[in-house]
């Protein structure tokens, strides 16, 4: 039920942005974001309440990946559609929205049962937690990295591309190290814990490096002069495909060791 | 030698090296890693199966295009590292010690790989209660215990596995509970739960009343001889029961075939029952390479977030 209040306001959301959109209002509307932020906590609130009853953080099943990795997105945009250094366009909040509550609908979907259920004992780690919290914190900052590559990729002007070029930078800056430090660091722990080994090749462990070097040819590519804006944008657009097909592509065609969420 | 040091340099070849690995990753997940010949022969067209194992895409990560790049990465990002330091050094570059963390950080990490590649043992059992295992260094383990809880739906939701260690006759860990993401630590080793099972157990008892609860391919050892458990089966003879089948072993030569039905005995082992048991299986991991790995993902860790900071201060981010 929750859920289904926030998945409204994501909607409620991305309505009100389309109509300012659509009179071409680029300073955004002034309300869209408190929905948002709305939406958020109580996605949030969603998991608090599941984790009181499985006794553990409820971040162990896609159903709560999916409301976690919503309310983190929403939440994202919120936080910085209120930056006052860092403008972000309207189109890249709408754009957030739009794939927030995209993933939002996956969970009324039979490929994420909504059934509260305690997780299996390999599940039942602290080290999971940080694993599965930071890598999704990481991937929302991806999400609007992602948007504003599309952005850039399909506007002509320079300062829009300048301002959307900085966005894509400072998200992916960000949501690195996080993304870092969640999928490879802590999932290398926990996998040493789990299975007596930090890393086995198995098809996310792989798919979650693929991921991971992608964004790292991005950062380095910032190096190279000539091979900033297209180029690097296209990697982001990449990067972020990698992302999603790690989340859910490794899911239902490679089978492998996380084939549980 | 300075063009040699200047390609390797290069950040150019660091972006198409990574560029290679991620593609080549990404072809090596659509194989299953590892199998059998056969998989690949049922699975693909024959002259893809030629290519698949040609290219050795089915053991992709030891393959020779995997390793050479990765030997070639590790070169590029040594000699990448060492420049920025000799510059920084020099005060030719603004020093910036995150990315010099994350670069050692990623070097120590490779170079823990390849001692886990190297070094990596580790060997599985299945214990019942009573069973005793000898692990390298010479520590015994003994199972006292072996739990399984499920949820009210059926699920899993915790093994436990309560061990001893012992090392030379004395007891040096009591009543350890081992549980998934919960291994013991003995010196360099580590045992983890890894799963568990139901074996056919046949289970003997001595003069003195101790018991040993024997699996099959398990050899019992008596003064005269040893005999090793080849199955437990239906008996032939008597419809509806179970016997032990062993073979009977002096000086290295097989001598006898004995069927052990419940009460039967042998040189002074009474054959108590027969039976399916619960029994744990555990995972024994000696691994040198996991230190250096972990020091070298916290080195990259802290390095991410050093130039995170360093940016935020610059105003880059």
């Amino acid at each position: 039920m929750i859920p289904t209040i926030a998945f409204a306001l994501l909607g409620a959301s991305a309505v009100i942005q389309t109509i300012y959109l659509v009179r071409k209002n680029t300073e955004g509307d002034p309300f869209s974001h408190y929905t948002l932020l709305a939406a958020s906590l109580l996605l949030f609130g969603t998991i608090v309440e599941r984790s009181i009853r499985i006794e553990f953080v409820a971040v162990t099943n896609t159903f709560e990946s999916l409301v976690f990795f919503s309310g983190v997105i929403a939440l994202l945009l919120f936080i910085y559609r209120l930056q006052k250094r860092i403008k972000v366009l309207a189109f890249v909040l709408f754009g957030g929205t739009i794939v927030a509550l995209a993933l939002l609908a996956i969970t009324s979907s039979p490929i994420a049962p909504s059934e509260i259920r305690a997780p299996i004992p390999a599940l039942q780690s602290y080290w999971l937690v940080l694993h599965v919290t930071c890598s999704f914190i990481g991937e929302a900052f991806f999400t609007v990295a992602f948007i504003a590559s599309i952005y850039f990729l399909a506007t002509k002007d320079v300062e829009k591309r300048s301002n959307v070029d900085r966005i894509i930078y400072t998200t992916i800056g960000i949501g690195y190290p996080i993304f870092t430090a969640g999928a490879l660091i802590f999932g290398a722990i926990w996998a040493k814990y789990a299975w007596g080994t930090y890393w086995s090749w198995d098809p996310k462990e792989t798919w979650a490096l693929i991921t991971w070097l992608t964004y790292t040819v991005y950062l380095h590519m910032r190096l190279i002069r000539k091979l900033r804006g297209k180029i690097s944008a296209a990697i982001s657009i990449v990067g972020y495909l990698f992302t999603i097909f790690t989340f859910f592509g490794v899911n239902f065609l490679l089978s492998g060791l996380h084939s549980y969420g | 030698m300075l063009k040699l040091y200047q390609f390797f340099k290069s950040v150019k070849l660091a972006v198409v090296l990574i560029i290679i690995i991620t593609v080549t990753s990404v072809l090596a997940t659509l194989v299953p890693q590892n199998k059998d010949l056969s998989f690949y022969y049922h699975t693909y067209p024959q002259w893809l199966t030629w290519i698949i194992l040609k290219a050795q895409i089915n053991a992709f990560f030891k393959s020779f295009v995997f390793v050479t790049t990765a030997v070639l990465f590790f070169i590029n990002l040594s000699v990448c590292t060492v420049d920025r330091f000799v510059r920084e050094a020099k005060g030719k570059r603004r020093k910036r010690f995150g990315p010099d963390m994350i670069h050692v950080g990623l070097l120590i990490l490779i170079v823990g790989s390849l001692v886990t590649f190297l070094g990596r043992k580790e060997g599985f059992m299945y214990m019942a209660d009573g069973d005793e295992i000898l692990l390298p260094g010479g520590y015994a383990v003994e199972l006292v215990s072996f739990e399984f809880f499920t949820y009210s739906d059926g699920r899993p939701k915790d093994w436990i596995s309560t061990v001893n260690v012992y090392k030379s006759g004395e007891k040096i860990v009591d009543s350890f509970p081992i549980e998934v993401n919960k291994p013991l630590h003995i010196s360099n080793i580590d045992v983890f739960q890894s799963s568990y099972a139901n074996e056919p157990r046949a289970v003997l008892i001595d003069a003195e009343g101790k018991t040993t609860p024997l699996a099959e391919g398990k050899v019992l050892k008596t003064e005269a001889a040893h005999y090793l458990l080849t199955g437990i089966a239906a008996d032939p003879d008597s419809a509806g029961n179970l016997a032990a089948f062993f073979e009977k072993w002096e000086d290295s030569e097989r001598t006898d075939y004995v069927k052990l039905t419940a009460g039967g005995e042998i040189d002074g082992y009474t054959l108590k029952e027969l039976g399916v048991y619960d029994v744990t299986g555990l995972q024994a991991v000696i691994d040198p390479g996991f230190l250096p790995a972990l020091i070298g993902l916290i080195l990259s860790g802290v390095g991410l977030t050093l130039t995170y900071l360093q940016k935020i201060g610059d105003k880059e981010i």
